[in-house]
């Protein structure tokens, strides 16, 4: 059977004792939030070198704030280049989101969809693209309210793409919760995306709180739905590396790669062309 | 396009924050229900990072003491750091400094006992690594593992619990060794006050020959220097060596 190389799993501590340094995997590479493992010592530093010196690894970050209005720390995005080089990591992505003001609020809080905000964002995302000189994805991120736009959530995404000239993480299960949480066509975001800005895919699990309101937790199995939505993603954009994110409720390894397996069937399956 | 100001969209983030460190504020600008989800994510996040560090401490304090405290460190603290694991300490910073509004129902062991909590944290994470150490020597200097800490607390906080809560410091001050050994394992010790000397006049001049030291400390405790007392002194650090305390850099700073 041939292999497409292009599945992921988010890697967390648990999966530090889960998995033995060197076994075989079932997937191609791992990811994890550089925040989590960077500068750091001891036993956990040494067992996270054990894995990056034998697996492939991404890395996700979570506190840049690229739509942050105060100076980029730049010291951090240094920290972070010290850290790729450091475990030979060449891929780094982050939010389309803001998540401190003049101080780190530890999550994500979606940026108001302005030209001012394009312009800003873009121009940050250049600087960290200087400094890290390696692949660097942004992603779109869910959100729950509205807080400003003079454009669409459709609009403002690729707009940043052009003007900063980079590549989207596209955050398949993030689509499908905006969609509900702003009611609008999941499908028809998806193909309004450029395809060849489309580098990279994320998918994962939600909580549907409401009719109107889902929360992005990555606490649960993957969604019929948002199944669907990454057939329409393979036919819009061809085959990217996808990576299956779980945070909470962590079930065993066996039940990640049931659906990381699933993953890999729909890109050999070629079954997505008929999806679309 | 260069920009240097702050750009207009500003204002509707810094709405969003407020709002998120400030849930008791009315805000108009956003539907209740959706603003909730950020304060009500937003919260949980930052009180699941700091309880992990503190399980005693939280332990001996009332639900509501604690999550009025959670809330006044989002409202009236600035975190500075990126890294996730840096919330419990900067929690700490939090209670100590001037923005937090004062109270009256502080355990009065609190900064002490969080602190000899946190401590665990720090140094099972810290980036630095023991590097097998040096035999130490009566003519020569010793420099310690930047692993290896002195913490003097007037309440013994490795006894404190829910139910031992001392209401007055102790007597005598609690001495504790920590540090992390070459299996990474975090040992607290207990010192004796002359044991807690030695430790913090080598750490003060780690390029000073311990037999100076240890003469230093005869006058202090008034004792003699003779060599039986050198040979105990010296036999205190081979102890120390021996459980990884040390390191390697002899005579100089690391």
């Amino acid at each position: 059977m041939k292999t497409t190389d292009q599945v992921g799993l988010g890697f967390r501590r648990e999966h530090l004792k889960a998995i033995t340094p060197g076994e075989k995997v079932s997937v191609d590479f791992f990811e994890v939030a550089p925040e989590n493992w960077m500068n750091i010592g001891g036993r956990l530093a040494k067992n996270f070198r054990e894995f990056t010196e034998r697996y492939r690894f991404y890395t996700h970050g979570l506190s840049l704030s690229l739509g942050s209005p105060a100076p980029l720390d730049m010291d951090f995005v240094k920290q972070i280049k010290r850290f790729l080089d450091d475990h030979k990591i060449d891929v780094y992505s982050e939010h389309l989101s803001a998540c401190s003001d003049d101080g780190h609020l530890y999550d994500l809080m979606p940026i108001p969809f302005t030209e001012d905000a394009v312009y800003w964002v873009a121009e940050r995302i250049k600087q960290v693209m200087d400094c890290l000189e390696r692949p660097f994805y942004v992603e779109n991120v869910s959100y729950y309210a509205q807080i400003h736009q003079q454009m669409s959530e459709l609009e403002f995404t690729q707009a940043i793409l052009d003007e900063a000239n980079c590549q989207l993480l596209l955050d398949v299960n993030n689509v499908y919760v905006n969609s509900v949480n702003h009611r609008y066509d999941a499908k028809a975001f998806i193909q309004g995306i450029d395809p060849d800005r489309i580098g990279y895919l994320h998918i994962a699990g939600h909580h549907q709180e409401a009719e109107d309101l889902i929360i992005d937790t990555h606490g649960a199995a993957v969604s019929d739905p948002v199944w669907q939505l990454l057939h329409v993603v393979y036919h819009h954009a061809g085959l990217k590396p996808t990576l299956l994110e779980r945070d909470f409720n962590l079930p065993p390894l066996a039940d990640l790669y049931k659906e990381t397996d699933i993953i890999k069937s729909i890109q050999l399956s070629g079954g997505y062309h008929a999806a679309a | 396009m260069l920009q240097h100001n702050p750009p207009a969209y500003a204002e509707h983030l810094l709405k969003l924050t407020h709002a998120i460190r400030n849930p008791e504020e009315v805000s108009l600008e956003i539907e209740p229900r959706r603003l909730e989800v950020y304060q009500r994510l937003f919260f949980n996040n930052i009180n699941n990072f700091v309880s992990s560090a503190f399980p005693v401490f939280k332990q001996i304090v009332s639900d509501e003491w604690w999550l009025n405290e959670i809330r006044g460190f989002m409202s009236n603290y600035r975190c500075q750091s990126p890294r996730f694991y840096d919330i419990a300490e900067q929690f700490l910073d939090y209670l100590q400094s001037d923005v937090r509004p004062s109270t009256e129902q502080d355990p009065p062991f609190m900064h002490e006992l969080m602190r000899y909590e946190w401590l665990e944290l720090f140094l099972e994470l810290a980036d630095a690594e023991f590097d097998g150490g040096e035999t130490p020597q009566l003519n020569y200097g010793i420099n310690l593992s930047p692993l290896s800490l002195l913490e003097a607390y007037s309440y013994p906080v490795h006894l404190i619990n829910r139910d031992n809560q001392p209401t007055e410091p102790s007597l005598h001050p609690t001495f504790l060794l920590v540090y992390r050994n070459r299996n990474d394992k975090i040992v607290f010790e207990h010192l004796n006050p002359f044991s807690a000397h030695l430790f913090a006049l080598i750490s003060d001049q780690p390029e000073t020959a311990l037999e100076n030291h240890l003469q230093q400390i005869a006058i202090q405790f008034g004792l003699e220097p003779n060599q039986h007392f050198l040979n105990q002194g010296l036999s205190l650090v081979q102890g120390w060596h021996d459980r990884d305390v040390l390191s390697r850099a002899r005579g100089e700073s690391s």
